[in-house]
C-alpha cells in the first residue's frame, strides 16, 4: 500500500454517525449555538442512511391525549419486566412531542382525522407518510449549518488521559485516515446486526430488519476504550413477517391482525391471558409464537383474513413507506393478505438500544463514563422503548450537554494516531503484500455460526445454557486473536474488514453478559434454559461491563432505582 | 439487484410470455441505465447504505457489488433519475416476475407494481407536506 494519505480536521462537536439521532443531535447544537463548529461523520451517506433509510410508517413512541410521561414509563417498565432506567425514560417522555412537532415542521407529513388530531395507532403510536423522513432530517442538519462527512467510516476515539477528544476513521471514497479532534463527541451509531446467524441464508442474506450497515461499531470503539456498557445480554428479538423480515406492527396496531397458530388458536390469549394475551409484554409476543413452533402447532401467521381488499391495499401502501420489498414479495409471490394469514417467525438477535435497553450506561445528560463522550438513540443503553421519536429526543438531550460542557482544546497524541493507522490499514496492507488470510465475509460467518448455536440463536430457539455459552465464549476469543489475518482488496472491503471487527468485539462482551445474568429476565430475548424463572430478588439489578487494559471483559452491576410508584409488572 | 441496460425486461427469454412483463416494465416506467454521465459520481453510488452501487474501475459502468448483501431499501431505485434499477427478490425468496417502479415527485411517490400476469398496480404515496 502507499503512503496514507492523511486529513486532519478539528471541530467543537463531533457527531458519529449521521443517522435519526446524530441528525437531529446536530441541528440542536446548531440551533442553540450557531457558532458552534459541528463536524457529522457517517459511513454512508446521510440522505439514505441507517435505521430510517427506506422510510417509517409510524412514530411508536409520543404520548397521546391522556398520557404522561409517569404513564409512559410505567408502561415501559411493565414492558420490560421491571428493569429499566426510569431516569433515562423519563426524560425522553417529557420530549417527545415537542420533537415530533418540531419534524412535522420540517416537512414530515402525519396523518390526522378530521378534527386535526394525529391518527393514532396504538396507545403510544401516531401514523405518518415517513418515506422521506431520513432526507428530511439530512437537509435539516445541512441547513443547520453541520459539516457532513459522507463516507468516513469511524474506527476508534481519540483519547487523552481517560478524556475522548474526537476519533479516527477512514474514508470509504478517498481512503483517507482521518484524525478529527473535538471539544466534545456524541456517538449516534446506531446498534448492531449480523453478530448472529441471519433468519435467511446465501443470497437473502441481508433480508434482515435492522440494518445490516449498522454493525456495533459504537459499542466496539466504546469497549476499546474502557466505557461502560449495559444490559447487552438484553437482546433484541423482533416478531417479523417470514422470509422478508418486515415489522409486523403495521399488521397487528395498523390492522388489528391476531397472531394464530397452525391449529387456528389464538395461542397469545389462550397461554398468556394472565399477562395481557395479544397485548402482553413484548418479549412474549415473540416468545409465544417460538414456543408454539418448538411444540410443533407451527407454522405461525398473524391473520389477516378479515382484510377487504380495500384494507388490503392500504396494507400494502402503508408497506411503502418504510419496507417496500414485501410489496413485491406478494406480488411475485401472488399472495393476498385478504384470502391467506402471513406467516411470522422470530428474527435473529440484534443488540441495540431503541427498542431493547444493550448499550452505553449513560447519566441522564446523556454523558458516557468516559468524560467527553456522549452517547444516544440505538447505542445508548438503559432506555427502551425509544423508537424514532426517543432517538431524537436523547440526540436532543446529549447535544444540549455537549454545547454546554465542551470546553478544552484537544490535541490528538501522535502515537495513538500513528498505532490507529497502522491498525486500520492492516487488511489492506497484507493483501497488497501477498500475505494469506481470512476474507470478512468468511469470518462474518464464523461468528454468526458460534453466535446462533451456542449463545442463543435462531437455531437453538434463542435458548442458551452456561455450557453452551461457554463454548461461544471461547469460540468468539479464538476468533478474536485472528482478526489480525484479515484481508482487504479496496477501501469497500476494508470497511467490511472493521465491521467484522467490530461485531467480534461486541461478541465478547454480550457472551459474558449472557452467561452473567443467571435467570430469565426477558423470555426469548434472553432465554437461559439453566435459569428459567425470573427471579427479583437476586437480578433486579444492571449487568454492565467495561473491557479492561489488556482486553479481559470486567462485569459490573449496578443498581436499579424506582422513581415512577406502582407496580413494576403492571403498565 | 438488477440494472437495465438494454430494452428488455429482467430474466429474458426465461419464460415464454417474456415479452408481455417487458412490455408491461417499459409501461410502468422502466428506463435504461446511462452510468450518470456527467455527475461526479453516478446517484445510485452515491445513496447506497451499504456502499453496494459502484462504478467498475475498468469498464466505467455501474453495478452492484454484492446481490446477497443489498437489503432491499430501495434508496438506489428512488435516486436512479432514469429509473433503470429493479430490486429483484432473490429466487430463493420469490418467484421473479414482478416489479416495483417508483417514480419520485416533489412531494410524492407513484409506486408501480407489476404482477406477474402484466396487470399494474398504483399507489400514490406522499412524501412530504407541500413546500
Ligand atoms: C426497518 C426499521 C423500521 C422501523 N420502523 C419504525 C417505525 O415505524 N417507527 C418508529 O418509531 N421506529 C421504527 N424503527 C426504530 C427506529 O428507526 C430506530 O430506533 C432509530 O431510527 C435509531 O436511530 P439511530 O440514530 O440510533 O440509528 P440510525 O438511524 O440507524 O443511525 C446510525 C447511523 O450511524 C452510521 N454509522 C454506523 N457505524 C458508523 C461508523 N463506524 N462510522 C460512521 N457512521 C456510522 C450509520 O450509517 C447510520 O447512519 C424502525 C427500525 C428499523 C430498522
Ligand atoms: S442512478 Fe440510474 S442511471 Fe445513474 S448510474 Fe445508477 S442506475 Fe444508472
Ligand atoms: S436497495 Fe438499498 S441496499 Fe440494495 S443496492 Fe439499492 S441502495 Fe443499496
Amino acid at each position: 500500500m502507499d503512503e496514507i494519505v492523511r486529513e486532519n480536521l478539528d471541530c467543537d462537536i463531533l457527531i458519529i454517525g449521521g443517522g435519526t439521532t446524530g441528525c437531529m443531535a446536530a441541528v440542536e447544537a446548531l440551533e442553540r449555538e450557531p457558532s458552534l463548529r459541528v463536524i457529522v461523520l457517517e459511513k454512508a451517506h446521510v440522505d439514505r442512511s441507517g435505521c430510517l433509510a427506506a422510510g417509517m410508517n409510524a412514530i411508536n413512541a409520543y404520548l397521546n391525549p391522556g398520557e404522561t410521561p409517569e404513564s409512559f414509563t410505567r408502561y415501559v417498565r411493565a414492558d420490560n419486566r421491571g428493569l429499566i432506567r426510569e431516569d433515562l425514560v423519563l426524560s425522553i417522555a417529557e420530549l417527545l412531542n415537542s420533537t415530533v412537532a418540531r419534524v412535522e415542521s420540517w416537512g414530515l407529513p402525519i396523518l390526522k382525522d378530521a378534527d386535526g388530531n394525529y391518527r393514532r395507532r396504538g396507545r403510544w403510536n401516531i401514523r405518518i407518510n415517513g418515506e422521506s423522513l431520513k432526507p428530511i432530517l439530512a437537509e435539516a442538519a445541512r441547513k443547520a449549518g453541520a459539516r457532513i462527512l459522507n463516507r468516513v467510516v469511524a474506527t476508534n476515539y481519540l483519547v487523552d488521559g481517560g478524556q475522548v477528544i474526537g476519533a479516527m476513521g477512514f474514508g470509504v471514497r478517498d481512503a483517507k485516515f482521518y484524525t478529527i479532534t473535538a471539544k466534545a463527541t456524541i456517538c449516534c451509531t446506531g446498534g448492531a446486526s449480523g453478530i448472529y446467524r441471519p433468519n435467511n441464508p446465501g443470497a437473502a442474506a441481508h433480508k434482515m430488519w435492522y440494518p445490516p450497515f449498522n454493525t456495533g461499531a459504537g459499542y466496539a470503539m466504546g469497549l476499546r476504550a474502557g466505557a461502560e456498557m449495559t444490559s447487552l445480554e438484553m437482546r433484541f428479538i423482533a416478531l417479523r413477517t417470514k422470509d422478508t423480515i418486515c415489522p409486523t406492527g403495521t399488521l397487528a396496531l395498523g390492522f388489528g391482525a391476531k397472531q394464530v397458530n397452525s391449529l387456528g388458536e389464538e395461542f397469545m390469549v389462550k397461554n398468556f391471558a394472565e399477562l395481557g394475551g395479544n397485548g402482553a409484554p413484548t418479549p412474549y409476543r415473540v416468545y409465544g409464537p417460538i414456543r408454539e413452533m418448538q411444540l410443533g402447532r407451527g407454522p405461525v401467521f398473524m391473520d389477516t383474513r378479515h382484510l377487504s381488499a380495500e384494507k388490503a391495499r392500504n396494507l400494502r401502501a402503508a408497506y411503502l413507506d418504510m419496507y417496500p420489498n414485501i410489496v413485491l414479495y406478494w406480488a411475485a409471490n401472488k399472495f393476498n393478505p385478504s384470502r391467506e394469514p402471513v406467516e411470522i417467525c422470530g428474527t435473529e438477535p440484534y443488540i441495540f438500544g431503541g427498542h431493547c435497553q444493550a448499550g452505553y450506561w449513560i447519566d441522564v445528560k446523556r454523558r458516557t463514563t468516559l468524560p467527553g463522550l456522549y452517547a444516544a438513540g440505538d447505542v445508548a443503553g438503559g432506555a427502551p422503548y425509544k423508537f424514532v421519536s426517543g432517538c431524537w429526543a436523547e440526540g436532543i438531550m446529549a447535544a444540549r450537554a455537549a454545547a454546554n460542557e465542551c470546553a478544552k482544546t484537544p490535541r490528538a497524541d501522535s502515537k495513538q494516531v500513528h498505532d490507529e493507522a497502522d491498525r486500520v490499514f492492516r487488511p489492506i496492507r497484507r493483501t497488497a503484500a501477498g500475505c494469506g488470510g481470512i476474507a470478512p465475509s468468511e469470518m462474518e460467518a464464523r461468528l454468526q455460526k458460534v453466535m446462533d448455536e451456542y449463545a442463543g440463536g435462531v437455531k437453538t430457539y434463542y435458548e442458551m445454557n452456561e455450557a453452551s455459552l461457554k463454548v461461544a465464549a471461547e469460540q468468539v476469543e479464538r476468533i478474536h486473536r485472528q482478526v489480525r489475518y484479515l484481508l482487504a482488496n479496496d477501501p469497500h472491503e476494508l470497511m467490511l474488514a472493521h465491521e467484522v471487527i467490530d461485531r467480534v468485539e461486541v461478541s465478547r462482551a454480550l457472551v459474558q453478559h449472557l452467561l452473567y445474568r443467571r435467570e430469565t429476565r426477558w423470555p426469548a430475548y434472553q432465554t437461559r434454559i439453566d435459569h428459567l424463572e425470573l427471579d427479583d430478588i437476586n437480578w433486579l439489578k444492571f449487568v454492565n461491563s467495561r473491557q479492561g487494559p489488556s482486553g479481559e471483559i470486567r462485569i459490573i452491576e449496578r443498581e436499579y432505582e424506582q422513581i415512577v410508584a406502582g407496580d413494576r409488572y403492571r403498565g | 439487484m438488477r440494472i437495465n441496460r438494454e430494452k428488455r425486461g429482467p430474466g429474458c427469454g426465461e419464460f415464454a410470455d417474456e415479452a408481455a412483463m417487458d412490455r408491461a416494465l417499459v409501461e410502468a416506467g422502466l428506463g435504461t441505465c446511462n452510468d450518470c454521465r456527467g455527475l461526479d459520481e453516478p446517484r445510485c453510488v452515491e445513496v447506497c447504505p451499504g456502499d453496494l452501487m459502484a462504478v467498475h474501475p475498468e469498464t466505467g459502468a455501474v453495478y452492484c457489488r454484492s446481490d446477497a448483501d443489498c437489503w432491499d431499501c430501495f434508496a438506489c431505485v428512488k435516486a436512479c433519475p432514469r429509473r433503470a434499477i429493479l430490486v429483484r427478490l432473490p429466487y430463493e425468496l420469490a418467484d421473479y416476475r414482478a416489479a416495483l417502479i417508483p417514480r419520485v415527485h416533489k412531494n410524492s411517490i407513484t409506486w408501480s407494481l407489476v404482477k406477474p400476469d402484466g396487470e399494474i398496480e398504483t399507489f400514490e404515496v406522499v412524501t412530504r407536506k407541500e413546500r
